[in-house]
């Protein structure tokens, strides 16, 4: 556009608007038309209109992997379901805003969740959690947004996390039979006790994988030389084997069979359960809007079950580096020190009634006041760095 | 359109111009986060589209208003 030929048309709007209110200057009327513009460009750069001007159809979304041969690794087969598109552009809007924060991380920032809406709602919505620190940045939001999709959480005493062991009684097992190991119980590294996962799968397919949480090696796991085994009532403690790979973001380790024991699609659970896959990101997004139940068995505290809380988390609560793709769930009473590395899952509603798909990792909770959750990765972003899937 | 409408408004006005684009700078920060937020209200409420526009709008008027106000006054 010309520039001449803008500042003409301006000028004229200008005077018009002069005549018509005499309150608001020509300067303040160029400021409005230049900031309104921004403005908009801004909501056209986020993509407002996505789920703004979402139809009232119906999307198909994958909401797991699940292995059509319970013993094949590479069988895995996608389940999907249909859910609303307003819910869905809803979901999608707000995983890359909450992408955004984390990106953009601002002074006081220490995390974030996306908690989808119900179906019924069409909505999604992040909870931003602050340091009480940035009180300024609080009051500026709070006003603004209180009681609406934009949760300000403060979080106080961030300093005072609770060292040491807890009185605990861990669930060891009694003996090996069959040659391998139901994730839920407690494992050893030299230092610390943790919890089992079931058998992860290497990218390949071709190696069966113990897991368990990367902090329980004290100082920081070291591949190939650390070793994790496992506690028994009825026998000596026996060697699993030795780490592979450790992933200190992610808080997990893997380690490759070292002996006779191999890892197991079992969890030593109430009733019998078999891992049969895990769920995705839209996975848990749909038990979100559903207000589904995920449940878990650590070697402390046992089976418990709770709602989700938010998914694709970023927590900067401990260490100097956010954690991302993480679940929040359940309540901090749900998980203590010897938990971590457990698994939490949700019942396979297709597959036999033994099933149950991964939704991921629980590797710490909640300990300041106003909030009560477990966190630890999800299984699909394990995928999505590694490959590895259960 | 916005960066031609502010140098017509500079040209016309040599001497404000340091205090023109402070000002501008600060504007931009404070709409863009009323975007921000404005996007993760309606992501969380599913209101309707024209609304958004319309608070959208209704604001940056608003803040200019009062803005212009203050500074005057």
């Amino acid at each position: 556009m010309e520039g001449t030929h803008t500042e003409h048309l301006v000028h004229r709007i200008a005077t018009l608007r002069d005549r018509l209110d005499a309150g608001m200057d020509r300067r303040e009327f160029l400021r409005t038309l230049a900031t309104g513009g921004y403005a908009l460009g801004v909501a056209q750069f986020l993509g407002v209109d996505d789920f703004l001007a979402a139809d009232d159809g119906e999307v198909p979304i994958v909401t797991a992997f699940v292995r059509s041969d319970p013993e094949d690794p590479l069988s895995l087969e996608e389940r999907t379901r249909y859910v609303p598109a307003e819910w869905y552009a809803a979901v999608e809007k707000a995983l890359e805003i909450n992408e955004l924060l984390a990106q953009r991380a601002f002074t006081g920032y220490l995390g974030s969740a996306v908690v989808p809406g119900s179906y019924e709602s069409g909505s999604a919505s992040i909870s931003v959690g602050i340091d009480s620190g940035a009180d300024s940045l609080r009051e500026t939001f709070d006003g603004l947004l209180d009681g609406v999709s934009f949760n300000i959480e403060t979080i106080v005493d961030i300093e005072d996390l609770e060292e040491g062991p807890d009185d605990f009684d861990p669930r060891i097992l009694g003996s090996i039979s069959g040659g391998s190991v139901p994730g839920g119980v407690a494992c050893e590294t030299s230092g610390s006790i943790a919890t089992l996962g079931p058998v992860l799968y290497d990218p390949d397919g071709d190696q069966q994988l113990f897991v368990t949480a990367e902090h329980a090696f004290e100082g920081g796991a070291e591949p190939d030389s650390d070793q994790l085994s496992l506690p028994l009532q009825e026998a000596d403690t026996v060697e699993l084997g030795t780490v592979e790979h450790s992933h200190p973001v992610e808080d997990i380790v893997t380690v490759a069979p070292g002996g006779q024991i191999e890892p197991s699609t079992a969890l030593d659970t109430p009733s019998p359960t078999r891992v049969r896959g895990q769920l995705t990101r839209y996975g848990l997004a749909d038990l979100i809007a559903r207000g589904e139940n995920l449940e878990k068995v650590g070697a402390v505290t046992g089976h418990t079950t709770g709602k989700i809380q938010g998914i694709d988390a970023v927590t900067c609560f401990t260490d100097d580096f956010c954690r991302r793709g993480q679940i929040r769930w359940g309540g901090e009473m749900d998980l203590t020190d010897g938990d971590s590395g457990s698994v939490s899952y949700y019942d396979d509603p297709v597959g036999a009634d033994e099933d149950v798909l991964v939704a991921g990792f629980n590797n710490a909770r909640t300990w300041w006041p106003g909030q009560s959750y477990v966190w630890g990765v999800g299984a699909y972003r394990m995928t999505e760095m590694y490959g590895y899937h259960f | 359109m916005a960066t031609d409408t502010h140098t017509g408004s500079d040209r016309s006005d040599q001497p404000g111009i340091v205090r023109s684009i402070a000002r501008l700078v600060g504007d931009l920060l404070i709409l863009t986060c009323w975007v921000v937020f404005l996007t993760l209200i309606f992501l969380g409420t599913g209101w309707p589209q024209w609304a958004f526009y319309l608070l959208l709008i209704l604001g940056v008027g608003l803040y200019v208003t009062f803005t212009a106000a203050w500074r005057s006054g």
